[in-house]
Order: C-alpha cells, then sequence, then structure tokens
C-alpha cells in the first residue's frame, strides 16, 4: 500500500481520509480509486441526460422556467 | 472463507458505485465494518460532487403537478437519481410522487437510495405503500436492500409487512442483515410466538448455509429475545432438533451453539443434552473442544449435571476430559461460578487414577480452591450421612 494511492483514494472521497485499508494491496487501492472515479464520472452522464430528458416530457408553457432551474 | 456481512457490505457499496459485486471481490479482506464506512463515505462523496444539481432536480418538483414528476422520473430521471433525491425532498410532497410511482420502478430506487439519507420520507410513507413495494423486493429476493429499511420503518409498518410476507424463510434471511441488533430484537417482539417457532425450524433444518447465520443471529440480539429463541429450538420435534444437531456438528459450530443452549431453561436443557443424537462420541469431543475454545466451561458443567448417570460416567471418563489442562479449566469454572455441587458428583464417577488426577489439579488451584472443594464435600456428605 503506498501513499500516494491512498492520497488518490481520499481525494475522490471528497478529502476525507479512508478507513484502514492496509489488508489491500497499492494496485487493489487503485482499483477502488478508479471505481469511484467512473460512478462519479457515469452520475454526471446520467443527470445530464436526464435534464435534457425530462426537459422533452414538461409542457412548453413550463419548460422555460424549468430549463432556468436545471440548466442556468 | 468471507462472511455474510462481508457480502452484504461489498454488494451494498457495488450498488453505489454502480459495479458489478465481482469488481470488488478484493474488497472481502476488509472486515465488514470496514466495508460499510467505506460505503457511507463513497456514497457521501458522490452525493455532494452533484449537490447542487441534485437540489436542482428537488427544486423542479415544486413547479409541477406530481402526475407529470412521477412520469419524468420513470421516463427520464430514473431509479437512481431518484434515490439520490428523495432524501432532498419534503415529506409529504415525496409520498404525494410515489403514490403515482410504479410499484416496481419504486421497488428499483428503494435498490439505490440510502435510507438513512431519506429517513423522514419513508417514516412518512403510507402503510399499504411500504407493504406494496416490500412485497415486490421480497419476490426478487432483495433481502438485503429489506433489511436496510427496518431503522427507518416504524412498528405498524414493520408488523403489517411481516404479516403480508408469509414465507419464514424470507423473513430469517432478512433478519441476517438487519444492521441494528437492538431493532431487530424489537421486531423480533412483533412476531406471534408461531411464527418464531417456525423461523427457528427453517433455520434448524433448511439449507445448510442457513444455521450459522441464524447461530450468529441469536447470538447477536438482546438476551430476553435470545433466551426465547434458544427456548423455542428447544421446543421443536426430535427430529428438527437431530437436523439442528447434525448441522451444528458437520460445521463444527459448537462454540456459537453453546451459549445458546446455555440460555435455555432446565428442562429443555436436560431433553437436549439426553438425546441420543448428543450421546454419540464425536459430537461429545468436538463439545468438549468448543468449550475450549470458547472458554464455555460453566456452560459444559452446567449441561453435564443435566445428563443422566450413565451418560455422565461414559463423558467423564472419555480420554478428552483426562487431560489435566481440562480438568484444570472445569475446577477452575466450578470454583468461579460455584458449580462445586455440579463437578464433584461427575468426578465421583471417574476412575480411581482420574479422581486422583482431578486431586491433584484442585490442589495445584492453591488453598482457597481446596477450602472451597473441602466445603463442598462436606455439603454433599451431609445428606448422606442424616439419611
Amino acid at each position: 500500500m503506498s501513499e500516494k494511492q491512498l492520497a488518490a483514494l481520499a481525494k475522490e472521497l471528497g478529502g476525507k481520509s479512508p478507513p484502514d485499508l492496509a489488508a489491500l494491496s497499492a494496485a487493489e487501492i487503485e482499483s477502488l480509486t478508479q471505481s469511484l472515479r467512473r460512478a462519479r464520472r457515469a452520475q454526471q452522464e446520467q443527470l445530464q441526460r436526464a435534464f435534457e430528458s425530462a426537459l422533452g416530457h414538461i409542457p412548453m408553457l413550463l419548460r422555460g422556467p424549468v430549463r432556468k432551474i436545471l440548466l442556468p | 472463507m468471507s462472511t455474510l456481512a462481508q457480502r452484504a457490505e461489498v454488494l451494498k457499496l457495488a450498488r453505489v458505485l454502480g459495479a458489478p459485486p465481482s469488481q470488488l471481490e478484493y474488497l472481502h479482506k476488509l472486515d465488514a465494518e470496514v466495508i460499510r464506512r467505506l460505503r457511507e463515505q463513497a456514497s457521501a462523496a458522490l452525493f455532494d460532487a452533484d449537490r447542487k444539481l441534485f437540489q436542482r432536480v428537488a427544486a423542479t418538483t415544486k413547479l409541477l403537478p406530481a402526475p407529470l414528476i412521477a412520469l419524468i422520473a420513470e421516463k427520464a430521471i430514473g431509479p437512481l437519481l431518484c434515490a439520490r433525491t428523495t432524501g432532498l425532498l419534503p415529506p409529504e410532497r415525496a409520498v404525494e410522487i410515489s403514490r403515482r410511482l410504479k410499484t416496481g420502478f419504486l421497488a428499483d430506487l428503494c435498490l439505490e437510495l440510502d435510507p438513512r439519507s431519506a429517513r423522514d420520507v419513508i417514516a412518512a410513507m403510507p402503510v399499504d405503500r411500504v407493504v406494496e413495494v416490500s412485497r415486490e423486493l421480497a419476490r426478487r429476493e432483495e433481502y438485503i436492500t429489506m433489511a436496510r429499511f427496518v431503522d427507518c420503518l416504524d412498528d405498524h409498518a414493520i408488523r403489517a409487512t411481516m404479516e403480508d410476507l408469509d414465507d419464514d424463510e424470507a423473513l430469517l434471511r432478512i433478519g441476517f442483515f438487519v444492521e441494528d441488533k437492538q431493532r431487530l430484537s424489537d421486531i423480533l417482539d412483533l412476531l406471534p410466538r408461531e411464527r418464531l417457532l417456525n423461523i427457528v425450524r427453517v433455520a434448524a433444518g433448511g439449507d445448510a448455509e442457513l444455521w450459522p447465520e441464524a447461530l450468529a443471529m441469536i447470538n447477536s440480539i438482546e438476551e430476553p429475545q435470545r433466551k426465547q429463541m434458544a427456548n423455542l429450538a428447544a421446543e421443536l420435534e426430535e427430529s428438527a432438533i437431530v437436523r439442528m444437531i447434525e448441522s451444528t456438528q458437520a460445521q463444527e459450530l459448537w462454540p456459537a451453539m453453546l451459549p445458546v443452549v446455555s440460555l435455555m431453561n432446565g428442562d429443555s436443557q436436560r431433553r437436549l443434552i439426553n438425546l441420543p443424537a448428543l450421546q454419540n462420541e464425536a459430537v461429545l469431543v468436538a463439545i468438549i473442544q468448543a468449550a475450549e475454545s470458547a472458554e464455555l466451561w460453566h456452560q459444559l458443567l452446567q449441561l453435564v449435571s443435566l445428563m443422566d448417570g450413565d451418560s455422565q460416567r461414559r463423558l467423564i471418563n472419555m480420554p478428552a476430559l483426562q487431560n489435566e489442562a481440562v480438568l484444570t479449566a472445569f475446577i477452575q469454572a466450578a470454583h468461579s461460578a460455584d458449580l462445586w455441587t455440579q463437578l464433584l458428583p461427575l468426578v465421583a464417577l471417574m476412575d480411581n487414577a482420574g479422581q486422583a488426577r482431578a486431586a491433584r489439579v484442585a490442589e495445584s488451584q492453591g488453598p482457597k480452591v481446596v477450602a472451597r472443594l473441602t466445603e463442598s464435600l462436606r455439603a454433599l456428605a451431609k445428606p448422606a450421612a442424616h439419611a
């Protein structure tokens, strides 16, 4: 386990120190960090797609105000 | 081998990360508690990363009518993003929207939801809706998810759900995953006696994997409920108890089973300890080894004292009980828990060499032990002298 991998994981966890991961190898911590990064990217993509798609279901009259809230 | 708690935590973290659990296999090296903390941190980090966007989604729900929000939720937003937004909605509004959502969608949402982030919404959910969604989750065998909601639902909703769920094995499997053992103990109090008895029957006689988990669960709950479950186990028909003993023996579970047996009332213990299935030498040796490994000598001594005479004589003269370390442990247990009146009649059943060895061991424990032993011998001899 290396400090570098732990620091990258902590950054992905929003700056919080992870719990005791001494049992994991550096490669495993790196893999966990990658999983978190992928999850964050997937969430952002899903949100963007959801916003675009949601607007399509909203009546024209309300689309403007909703767009202002969702995509200011 | 990873425990059920570890497997459950890895699955929950995999759900948070949207990754297949097989991708996180390496996490089984960590304690369940460490994986749980990791999951909480990951969940919070993902929420915080897009907190503003989730807040915007929540804000738009004020502008739109509930049926339209439900339509958009199902067609555009999806269960994962809905789950992350749920806790930001006023509970009444969330309930209003949930009435318009399909049960299957709500079940999908529950798989993604951290119930503690939406405690107020869950508490406000009408009981009939809770029951419908629980039924769907049970149909999908999503017991880990169901257990997560136990902490956030009140007794009324829990009772209604348990009444609707007529599968006792499902109920048992949900129980394995409830994190708050105090809450689990409270819930057991809500179940009628017959149902609890059947749950124990299912645990003892169902799949081999059920019994170790059931034993771990029984050992984790509060003492009054633990005692109740132990006595219910003793009430089962003999064939079920024999299966329970066989499972315990085959899976080397006596260290977990002995504390449960020790909580049974005297009559139940007497019935159990004198069953032919427990007279098997291999079983008795396993029980002695369990007493040794888990330091359960008091419990064993009490049980042995309830055996009939012939069984006691056979047990006490078994080679496994003849070594000095075991005799020392028995004598120390008798001394510390004042169980001399249970131990001494057993020593009397030993052959001469065994009795001499026991006397030597007692003497080596110091004058206090010898004094108490002598006192107990006198007390035991008194009634005989009067007779």
